[in-house]
C-alpha cells in the first residue's frame, strides 16, 4: 500500500529594510503538487491481490506574500503580514458529476467528465492575513497577541489519529474544498532569577472552515470515488498551554501542561452528512490533559541521568453500545461516534549517561547511554478494534469481542553509543 | 566534518519488532455502562404465499449477559397504497404473522409498517414498491477450500481451512425488473439413521437444518448492460459434517446406531429489494468485515427505516423489506461417510420447510 504526495517549489524572498527597526519581506512562491492518492500491489506472487491504482492528481499553488515587522522604542514589536494563494486543480484527470439534489455517493453518479492535461478543473483564491503584537513590559516579562488565517489545499485522509499504512493524501478540487483556519492567540511570558527559570502561559481559539470528516461507514481506501466519503465540516480548537522550563544549574528540564479542546461538527445538506445529530463532538485529536516533564540532572562532569514523563488523556473513540439481532445474525450498533476515550496515556523514560574524553579540542568525543523505554511496563493502547469470535459463556455468547492493541508495552531498555569526529 | 552514528536507532528497532510480534493485543473491557434500549424491526413482506412476520425486540447493552426482551402486545398493520390494512396475529412473544388467507402482497404495490407498541409509541415505514423480481437461472457447486480466521478470548487467531464446496447462482432476467437483490437459502442436512433398539433395527431419514456461512448475500445490477449476473456465491457447504449436532437428534437408548450422510438440500430464494434495502445490508455487511482492523476501521451507525411517527429522532434498528421472491432448489449428494455415534437423548428429527419426501430425491447431484 503506497500513498505519496511529491512538490517541486521555486521561491523568491527579499528583504527591504527601511529603519533599523523595521524589516520588510516580499516574495512569491510557486510549487507544483503530484498526489499519488493510492497504490496497492501484492507482496509477491502468492498474494491473490490484483494491483490497482488510483488516478494521479495534479495540481498548481502559487502565492504573493507580505510581512512588515516593525519594533516601536516604548517596547512595541507589531508584525503583519498578507498573503494571497492561488491554488489550480488540473488535469489530466476525471471527475464524477452527480445527481443533483441528492448526496454524493456511488449510486447518484451521473456523468463523468474527461479534463485533458493542462486543464484547469477547479480554482480556489483567498487572502491570508496575520497580524501579531508583543508588548515588553519588562526586561523580563512580555505579552504577544495574534490573529492569523491560513488556507491549506492539500488533505491527509486517515480515519485513525495514529499514522496508518491506509492515510493518504488528496488535493482540493471539486468536491474537497480548501480548508480555512482562523487562529487567536494570546501569550504572557515571564522569566526569573536572572532568567534561570523562564515560564509562559499561552490562550489560543482556532476556528476551522471545511474540515474533513467522515461518513458513517466511510470505505476511505482505494475508493475512486473518495468525495462520496466526505463531508466538508467545521470546527474549533482552544486550550491553554502551561511551560515552565529551568535552563541553568544541574538541574535543567523542562514541564508544559496543555488543556485544549479541539471539535468537529458535520451537518450538511442529506442525512448521511450529519454525524452526532449535527452537534460538535471531539475530533480524534482532542487530549483535554497533557502534561510532558523532561529533567536532566548532572551528577559529575561524567555522568548525567534524564528521565521523560508523558501524560496525555485517552483519544476519542467509538465502541459498540448494543447488541441486536437482524435476520438471525448478531449485530452491533455503535455509539455516538468518539463518545469513549482510550484509557489514558502515560509513561517514563530514564536514562543515565557517561561522556567519554570531554577535553574541548578533542577531535573524537563519545558517549554512552543507558536508556530504559517506558520504565514501569504501562501498556498504552494504541488501538482498540473488534474481531469476530465464537460465542461462548466466557464471553457472553458475544460475536465480536473487543481488542487492545499495545506497542512496546514493558520496559525496554537500550544502549546506545555516539561518537562524533 | 561533523558525523554522528546512533546505534540505538537500530537496536531500538529491532526490539520494537520482536515485542510487537509476541504480545500487543488483548481483550478489552471498556466498560459501557449504556442504558440504551432501542427497538429493533425485523420484517418483511413478500409475494409469497406464506405468512408475513414481523419480529419486534429490544436491543441489549453490548457485553451483557441478558436475553433481548420481546415487544408483546403491540398492534401491528401491513397497508398497501389502496388503503387497505392488514393486521398481523402475535403467533410467539414479539413475533407477528399476517394469516394464511388473509393478505397476499403483489407485485407494483407499494406497502408500509405501522406499529402501536404496547406503551403507545407508534412507528411507521413509508411505503415501498414491490418490484418484480428476475428468476433464478441455474444453481452450481464448484469445490473450494475455505480459510477463516477464529479468534480465542486472549486474541489468538488461528487459521482453519475447510474443504467443501461453495454454491453459486446465476441469474438472467429482464433489465426492466428491479436491479437489486438479495438471496436466502434453507440449508438441509440430510442424514439416514440405522439403529438397533434390540427387538428391531429401524432405518429413518433425518435432517439438520444449518444457517447460512453468510450472513447477507446481495448484489446489484444497475450498473451492467442488462438485468443478469454470473457466479454470485450464495453459500459454502463444509466438507466437515456436524457429527455432534447429528447425534443430538436420534432416537433414545438404541444398541448402537450407524448414521449415514445422504447430502445438502438447499432451497435458494431470490428477493427483489429496493435500492435503500440494499444499501442497508450492504453497510451491514461492512460492518461485519471492518472487523479486525487495527486501524480504526469507520465506524457506521446503520439504522433501520421504522420511525417513531412523533419523534423522528429517535434510533430504531432493523428492517421491514417489501421483496417479490422466486426460488430454486439444488441437492448436493454427499455420498455415504459412515459415523459411528453415542447415545443421546431423543429428539425429533428437523424437517425441512415445505419438504416432506422421506427419500432422497432423484436428482441428487455429484460435486
Amino acid at each position: 500500500m503506497q500513498s505519496s504526495i511529491n512538490d517541486i517549489s521555486l521561491k523568491l524572498n527579499l528583504n527591504y529594510l527601511p529603519a533599523t527597526n523595521q524589516k520588510i519581506d516580499i516574495g512569491v512562491d510557486f510549487t507544483r503538487y503530484i498526489f499519488n492518492p493510492g497504490k496497492m500491489q501484492p507482496l509477491n506472487s502468492a498474494s491473490d491481490l490484483n494491483t490497482s491504482i488510483l488516478e494521479q492528481q495534479l495540481a498548481n499553488l502559487g502565492s504573493f506574500y507580505l510581512s512588515d515587522e516593525w519594533t516601536l522604542n516604548t517596547g512595541i514589536t507589531i508584525s503583519a503580514g498578507l498573503r494571497y494563494s492561488l491554488f489550480y486543480r488540473m488535469g489530466p484527470s476525471e471527475v464524477h458529476a452527480y445527481e443533483s439534489g441528492k448526496s454524493l455517493s456511488s449510486y447518484t453518479v451521473s456523468d463523468t467528465l474527461n479534463y485533458g492535461k493542462g486543464k484547469v478543473i477547479k480554482t480556489f483564491g483567498g487572502l491570508e492575513p496575520r497580524i501579531g503584537i508583543k508588548i515588553s513590559i519588562s526586561d523580563e516579562s512580555s505579552v504577544k497577541a495574534s490573529y492569523n488565517r491560513s488556507a491549506q489545499y492539500i488533505h491527509l485522509i486517515s480515519n485513525s489519529a495514529a499514522i496508518a499504512p491506509t492515510d493518504m493524501w488528496q488535493a482540493s478540487g471539486t468536491y474537497i474544498k480548501p480548508e480555512i483556519v482562523d487562529q487567536f492567540a494570546l501569550g504572557y511570558y515571564k522569566n526569573f532569577n536572572q532568567n534561570m527559570f523562564e515560564t509562559s502561559i499561552e490562550f489560543y481559539y482556532k476556528s476551522y472552515q471545511n474540515l474533513i470528516d467522515y461518513k458513517n461507514g466511510a470505505s476511505l481506501y482505494m475508493n475512486p470515488l473518495i468525495e462520496t466519503q466526505l463531508i466538508n465540516s467545521k470546527g474549533k480548537a482552544s486550550g491553554a498551554e502551561l511551560l515552565i522550563r529551568k535552563t541553568s544549574g544541574k538541574l535543567t528540564g523542562w514541564a508544559g501542561y496543555t488543556f485544549s479542546s479541539s471539535m468537529i461538527k458535520s451537518n450538511g445538506k442529506y442525512p448521511d452528512e450529519i454525524i452526532n445529530n449535527a452537534a460538535y463532538y471531539p475530533t480524534y485529536y482532542d487530549r483535554p490533559n497533557d502534561l510532558t516533564i523532561a529533567m536532566n540532572y548532572q551528577i559529575s562532569r561524567r555522568w548525567r541521568v534524564s528521565g521523560n514523563f508523558l501524560y496525555y488523556t485517552g483519544r476519542p473513540v467509538t465502541l459498540p453500545s448494543v447488541e441486536y439481532y437482524y435476520n438471525n445474525a448478531q449485530l452491533i450498533y455503535f455509539s455516538d461516534r468518539n463518545e469513549y476515550r482510550m484509557p489514558d496515556y502515560h509513561r517514563l523514560d530514564l536514562s543515565i549517561s557517561f561522556d567519554g574524553n570531554i577535553k574541548k579540542y578533542k577531535r573524537w568525543k563519545s558517549s554512552w547511554t543507558l536508556s530504559v523505554y517506558n520504565v514501569y511496563g504501562r501498556k498504552n493502547v494504541f488501538s482498540i478494534f473488534y474481531q469476530k469470535s465464537e460465542p461462548t459463556a466466557a464471553n457472553n455468547y458475544q460475536l465480536y469481542t473487543l481488542y487492545k492493541l499495545s506497542i512496546i508495552g514493558q520496559p525496554f531498555p537500550s544502549i546506545t553509543y555516539n561518537f562524533e569526529f | 566534518l561533523k558525523v554522528s552514528l546512533k546505534y540505538s536507532i537500530f537496536s531500538g528497532f529491532i526490539g520494537i519488532i520482536i515485542i510487537f510480534l509476541q504480545s500487543c493485543i488483548e481483550p478489552y473491557d471498556p466498560g459501557i455502562s449504556t442504558k440504551s434500549d432501542i427497538i429493533v424491526f425485523d420484517g418483511s413482506v413478500t409475494n409469497d404465499t406464506a405468512p408475513s412476520y414481523v419480529y419486534i425486540q429490544h436491543s441489549i447493552p453490548y457485553g451483557s449477559s441478558g436475553n433481548a426482551v420481546n415487544e408483546s402486545g403491540a398492534l401491528v398493520e401491513i397497508r398497501d397504497d389502496l388503503g387497505n390494512a392488514f393486521s398481523l396475529n402475535e403467533v410467539q412473544p414479539g413475533r407477528y404473522a399476517s394469516n394464511y388467507n388473509g393478505f397476499q402482497a403483489k407485485t407494483g404495490r407499494s406497502y408500509s409498517l405501522h406499529v402501536i407498541t404496547k406503551a403507545g409509541k407508534e412507528y411507521r415505514t413509508d411505503p415501498v414498491l414491490m418490484q418484480d423480481v428476475s428468476d433464478i437461472d441455474s444453481l452450481y457447486v464448484l469445490p473450494k477450500i475455505s480459510e477463516s480466521l477464529k479468534t480465542n478470548l486472549e486474541g489468538q487467531n488461528s487459521l482453519y481451512t475447510d474443504a467443501g464446496y461453495e454454491l453459486y447462482s446465476n441469474v438472467k432476467g429482464n433489465s426492466a425488473n428491479g436491479s437489486y437483490y438479495k438471496f436466502d437459502a434453507s440449508m438441509t442436512l440430510q442424514y439416514t439413521v440405522i439403529y438397533d433398539l434390540g427387538l428391531s433395527k429401524v432405518f429413518s431419514y433425518c435432517w439438520l437444518n444449518k444457517p447460512l456461512t453468510y450472513p447477507f448475500v446481495i448484489t446489484e445490477t444497475h450498473t451492467l448492460q442488462n438485468d443478469a449476473f454470473n457466479g454470485l456465491p450464495i453459500n459454502f457447504y463444509s466438507g466437515t459434517l456436524p457429527t455432534e449436532e447429528l447425534i443430538t437428534n436420534l432416537v433414545k437408548d438404541p444398541k448402537s446406531m450407524r448414521i449415514s450422510s445422504q447430502g445438502w438440500i438447499s432451497r435458494v430464494r431470490i428477493y427483489s429489494i429496493s435500492q435503500d434495502y440494499y444499501a442497508y445490508l450492504n453497510r451491514l455487511s461492512n460492518q461485519i468485515d471492518a472487523q479486525d482492523k487495527l486501524f480504526d476501521p469507520a465506524i457506521d451507525k446503520v439504522a433501520g427505516n421504522v420511525y417513531n411517527v412523533t419523534d423522528r429522532t429517535e434510533t430504531t434498528l432493523g428492517y421491514f423489506s417489501v421483496s417479490a421472491v422466486k426460488r430454486k432448489s439444488i441437492y448436493l449428494y454427499l455420498g455415504t461417510s459412515l459415523l459411528e455415534c453415542k447415545i443421546l437423548p431423543f429428539t425429533p428429527p428437523l424437517v425441512p420447510d415445505g419438504y416432506t419426501i422421506d427419500s432422497p430425491p432423484l436428482n441428487w447431484i455429484k460435486p
